[in-house]
């Protein structure tokens, strides 16, 4: 006997459906207690995000500058970045824990050009503690709702 | 001028369909789902998923652990795991008592073993299994013994390196079963139970603090509310509410508790709930808007879905228990796709075990 994967849709109301063709056989002899999905189930919402747009990545960031770093966060047809965000729980830079955020413009511009108004944040330099070495930019935060959001982007920094 | 508007409005859409297209395709990250086969050379079966709950092998598939896996053991001892936030699949060996680490390339679904896996656990699995997860942040992996009666905490390098920390193993009051990191990093949830079986019955999860370095501190058991065996736990993503499933042979039977900020639980108004016929309700899954509870019932070859109101009270969905197909179903771990609209449910398929 083999070990299989039963597969069910899920209806909004919660209540299941097994799928034509269910189960898989995974080929393997019985035993199998355990699986897991990928992109995994999780509480934090993931999020698309453009550096300096229209720049695409990795964009290059000058830690020592005086300047703000402007940063998209993506809508898509599922989310709203403009009025699902909370602007004020941004925080972005080396680990993204960083304090900052200088303002976010919320009337929202489409900045990828896919028809769907994204939310433009600005963020000072300094407060992102970009390191030499860093490569990777990530920004957290929350919806108004209260679910916390996470994104990341690839990075250059240069020396001033 | 109304021409031009034309053209321009022709061209954003057709912009907007590729960018539609090319995200929902080329440029995507792919659906996965990954088994711990718990075979004696142990491997991942790894499959894509279509946009139809089709399951199709992936190539290279199945993956070899070089670890050695046993077949046996508690059923809601969950081996397989991934780190949400850096692409890593974790792969308990039960007979070899290591944990394998794989990257998972984001577009195949391909792994590739990390350098240095397998990683011992240091501990001792008695063959019953070891349970895998990791806190929100990434930083650790938490691996309980089965056998010993004790937890492995690794520290988890960008590179996926696995190092135990500084006074891991630490130990539990009773077999480790199920287990759960809280959503805001802050307790570790472990059901326990009674390994070899015997007479005692244990019905219980026992709590744990996770300090920043990773280390537990056992915060005490919070006793179950039914006649059955606390054999899994789920936490909703507000980290208020803990439920539990206990085996027995009668009904399904989940407990539920407030989850106080100092990790005490409290049993909710209406707890344990109970469904009937639910026979071995071992296995409890929230999904990911916390709306439903599925139970997996393994002697009943069915699936109990629970609708789960705002103060963490549940409700048997209209249409549950819902019944598994196949000759021989036999629902142990689940797992749902990250946007809900699947419920994966391993069958191993055996009788009577």
């Amino acid at each position: 006997m083999k070990s299989s994967i039963s597969m069910f849709n899920v209806a909004k109301d919660g209540t299941i459906a097994e799928v034509s063709g269910s189960p898989f056989s995974t080929g393997q002899s019985s035993g199998l207690h355990s699986l897991t999905a990928y992109p995994p189930k999780s509480c934090v919402l993931p999020v698309g995000i453009q550096i300096k747009p229209p720049a695409s990545a990795p964009v290059v960031i000058n830690p020592q500058s005086k300047g703000k770093i402007p940063v998209a966060i993506l809508s898509t047809v599922t989310f709203n970045a403009v009025t699902q965000v909370s602007p004020n729980s941004l925080t972005f830079g080396h680990t993204g824990n960083e304090v900052s955020l200088a303002f976010c413009d919320t009337r929202g511009e489409d900045v990828n050009g896919d028809g769907l108004v994204d939310l433009v944040c600005y963020f000072n330099t300094r407060q992102t503690e970009f390191a030499a070495w860093d490569t990777t930019a990530v920004l957290k935060g929350q919806t108004i709702t209260g679910r916390k959001i996470r994104a990341s982007e690839s990075i250059r920094t240069v020396p001033k | 001028m109304k021409y031009r508007a034309t053209l321009l409005h022709w061209g954003r859409s057709l912009l907007t369909v590729a960018a539609v297209l090319f995200h929902g395709s080329m440029w995507a990250q792919g659906n996965f789902v990954y088994t711990n086969d718990d075979q004696p050379s142990n491997t991942v079966s790894a499959f894509s998923v279509g946009s139809d709950g089709t399951l199709t092998a992936i190539a290279g598939s199945p993956f070899s652990t070089n670890g050695v896996g046993f077949r046996g053991g508690p059923f809601a001892t969950n081996r397989i795991g991934i780190a949400v936030m850096d692409n890593f699949l974790f792969v308990s060996n039960t007979g070899s008592d290591n944990v394998s680490v794989f990257n998972i390339n984001p577009r195949t679904g391909g792994l590739t073993p990390v350098a240095g896996s397998p990683f011992a656990t240091g501990s001792s699995s008695g063959d019953l299994g070891i349970a895998v997860s990791t806190t929100p942040d990434g930083r650790y992996l938490v691996a309980t013994n089965t056998g010993s009666n004790n937890i492995t905490v690794f520290s988890l390098a960008s590179n996926g390196i696995l190092s135990r920390i500084v006074g891991s193993p630490f130990p539990t009051l009773k077999s480790p079963d199920g287990i759960r990191i809280s959503p805001d990093g802050k307790f570790l949830a472990v059901a326990e139970t009674a390994f070899p079986p015997s007479e005692e019955t244990t019905n219980q999860v026992e709590n744990f603090s996770i300090a920043q370095n990773g280390t537990l501190t056992s915060l005490g058991a919070f006793a179950g509310g039914g006649t059955g065996s606390l054999t899994d736990v789920d936490i909703d993503c507000s980290s208020s509410f803990l439920y539990g499933g206990e085996a027995n042979d009668t009904n399904t039977i989940v407990d539920a508790y407030s989850i106080a900020s100092n990790g005490s639980l409290t049993a909710i108004s209406g707890s344990p709930f109970l469904a009937g016929p639910g026979d071995n309700s071992n296995v409890v899954l929230l999904s990911p808007d916390d709306k439903t509870l599925f139970v997996s019932n393994q002697f009943s070859d069915t699936i109990t879905a629970f609708s789960v109101a705002s103060n963490g009270s549940l409700s048997q969905l209209a249409g549950s228990p819902f019944p598994m197909r196949g000759v021989v179903a036999f629902p142990v771990g689940m797992a749902t796709s990250g946007d809900g609209s699947f419920l994966f449910v391993a069958d191993n398929n055996q009788v009577g075990t």
